[in-house]
């Protein structure tokens, strides 16, 4: 597979807290890459050394190919676009002069362009009103127009629906969307509200403690939060020649445990079992969505 | 490095704050000129008995520069520390730019900003000068001379702000430290100066006591504060150095150690330049 972005044990640390240690994580070009953990777990410091604000203190981090060390790293830097925490906007300045900044600072031949970004992202109409009346989400969707600046193939953006509204969470997501659908650009996205990013994403990492908990595709992580029936029962192995009779998807557990991908007749289910001597003990309809998956998994790792 | 520049410069132009500090220049000069043709006009008997710098302009021409430096504080602090606050210097370090190359963009354009913020004063003085109080009895080559001392000092200071700008990530701590900073070396430049023009020796005088009517004379006594040795030469290096100091003797048209200054002034852009370079490579920026 191809990747925009791979690190290999980072390790950040403030005096005598690590932020980071050992975070290895891998993004495919092309993907919307989902970046879950709770707060102070290491998402932003990471994205702040992937940005070059910040140097790990060990490990490194590649970048279109190229090694944070590399001297030429400049060069990767200049295909991504990131909105770091707050969108970094002049606040006296309009839309239109924030982008122009962003122009001269690539040093861009002419302001072609410009006005379809603002249009992009829905700015197009805010004329001479300054940024620093904006609303949050039209700050927010300025500093992902000032990353889009250059054309780059790579979006991070941390926490971009931090602080929105409904209709800006929306709004948000569908550009994230038609950008990453329609320009081809891979996304990295930080959030805490994960029904949001399973909206969005086709890959994830889970971080805890600034290490990596778990990396899943979407499709994986899908399949991991199948809708499903545990059933418990006296013998599995009952169980399990009943439901091939029956035709329903399944999966053993253990000797006592399974669980049931389809719409199951209790009735028929229980009687039929009945018949062979199986006792059932209970059946509970199970629904893992990201959010009990990403519990479980960080509950996982902190009694580890 | 020069997308960076053009970007800076970009902003420059649309900066309020810019447009307020030339204002602010330009009002200074006018201010200066008015109170001395007012004062000229209330004390003429006063004026008379004074030689001909204290009634034109020569006196007051690179007098702004005292002023100026707070001038020049307010606008290092705010401009540099905007950046910070609005958290756009991301935005450069983000798409590949080195950090010295945006560390130096900010000092040209900081300086240039001072430079024309200083000159404006200094033009506003000369033109309304000419206008109100008889202009100028100064050559223009001294004009010239002196002006390019002065703005030596001011790009001196500008770098030593810059320094301690860049350095802190809060606009409102780098502001306080740079006022801060500025009132110190403003304090230390009049002191300095001060003790380095003090007396040797107080004057011969007489005095009569009331009571018998005879009359005393005292002769010179030897200052004990005035500065000697190498306490002396220290003053002297500081008086010198410190780039307020620079401006006070030039104020004063002290124009023999123009070419002193000027090296100096080189020695301290380079050096804070330099250090501020090497703090802002290693910052961790948020």
């Amino acid at each position: 597979m191809d990747y925009v972005l791979r690190t290999n044990a980072l390790n950040k640390h403030y005096k005598h807290f690590k932020a980071l240690s050992g975070l290895s994580m891998n993004v495919p070009r092309g993907a919307i890459y989902g970046f879950v953990g709770e707060n102070g777990a290491g998402k932003t410091t990471l994205i702040r050394l992937i940005c070059g604000l910040q140097e790990p203190t060990s490990g490194e981090y590649i970048l279109y190919g190229r090694k944070n060390t590399d001297r030429d790293i400049a060069k990767s830097r200049r295909r991504m676009g990131a909105v770091v925490e707050n969108p970094a906007i002049y606040l006296n300045m309009t839309a239109e002069d924030n982008l122009m900044q962003q122009y001269q600072i690539l040093g861009l031949p002419s302001f072609d362009g410009l006005h379809d970004i603002l249009q992009l992202v829905g700015l197009g109409s805010t004329g001479k009103k300054k940024a620093k009346n904006f609303s949050l989400g039209m700050r927010q969707r300025l500093g992902i127009a000032i990353a889009l600046v250059g054309d780059p193939d790579f979006l991070v953006l941390d926490e971009p629906a931090n602080g929105l509204d409904p209709q800006g969470i929306v709004e948000i997501r569908e550009l994230i969307l038609k950008l990453n659908q329609e320009r081809q650009i891979t996304v990295l996205i930080s959030s805490h509200i994960l029904d949001e990013l399973s909206k969005l994403a086709t890959h994830y990492g889970f971080i805890g403690n600034g290490s990596m908990i778990k990396e899943i595709s979407a499709k994986q992580l899908e399949a991991a939060c199948r809708k499903c029936v545990r059933i418990v029962v006296s013998d599995t192995k009952l169980l399990s020649r009943m439901l091939d009779e029956m035709d329903i998807e399944y999966e053993i557990l253990s000797d006592r445990e399974a669980d049931l991908f389809a719409k199951v007749n209790v009735t028929k289910l229980v009687l039929a079992l009945a018949e062979q001597d199986c006792e059932v003990i209970s059946m509970q309809e199970r629904d893992e969505g990201l959010e009990s998956y990403y519990i479980n998994l960080a509950g996982g790792g902190k009694s580890e | 490095m020069n997308k960076l520049v053009a970007s800076e410069f970009l902003r420059l132009r649309k900066s309020n704050l810019f447009k307020i500090c030339l204002l602010a220049s330009a009002g200074l000069g006018i201010y200066m000129v008015m109170m001395r043709w007012y004062d000229i006009k209330m004390n003429p008997e006063i004026y008379d008995k004074l030689s001909r710098e204290y009634s034109n302009a020569d006196g007051i021409l690179f007098s702004g520069a005292l002023y100026m430096i707070f001038m020049v504080a307010i606008f290092v602090s705010i401009f540099v520390g905007t950046e910070y606050s609005n958290g756009t210097m991301r935005n450069k370090i983000i798409v590949g730019h080195i950090r010295w190359n945006i560390y130096f963009s900010k000092f040209i354009v900081c300086a240039v900003a001072d430079m024309i913020i200083y000159i404006l004063c200094v033009v506003v003085v000369l033109i309304f000068g000419g206008l109100f109080i008889g202009g100028t009895t100064l050559s223009p080559a001294k004009i010239i001379l002196m002006m390019w001392a002065s703005t030596s000092s001011i790009l001196a200071l500008t770098a030593l702000l810059l320094l301690l700008s860049m350095s802190i990530q809060s606009r409102t701590y780098g502001g306080v430290l740079c006022l801060m900073t500025t009132l110190i070396l403003m304090f230390a430049a009049v002191s300095i100066y001060q003790r380095l023009s003090a007396p040797e020796y107080y004057d011969e005088y007489a005095y009569a006591d009331e009571n018998t009517g005879e009359v005393s004379m005292m002769e010179n006594v030897k200052n004990p504060q005035y500065l000697t040795g190498g306490k002396r030469r220290a003053y002297e290096f500081l008086n010198d150095f410190i780039p307020v100091s620079q401006l006070y003797q030039i104020m004063t048209h002290k124009t023999d150690r123009l070419n002193v200054i000027v090296f100096y002034d080189l020695i301290i852009i380079i050096a804070t330049t330099g250090m501020g370079m090497a703090i802002f490579k290693r910052k961790n920026l948020k």
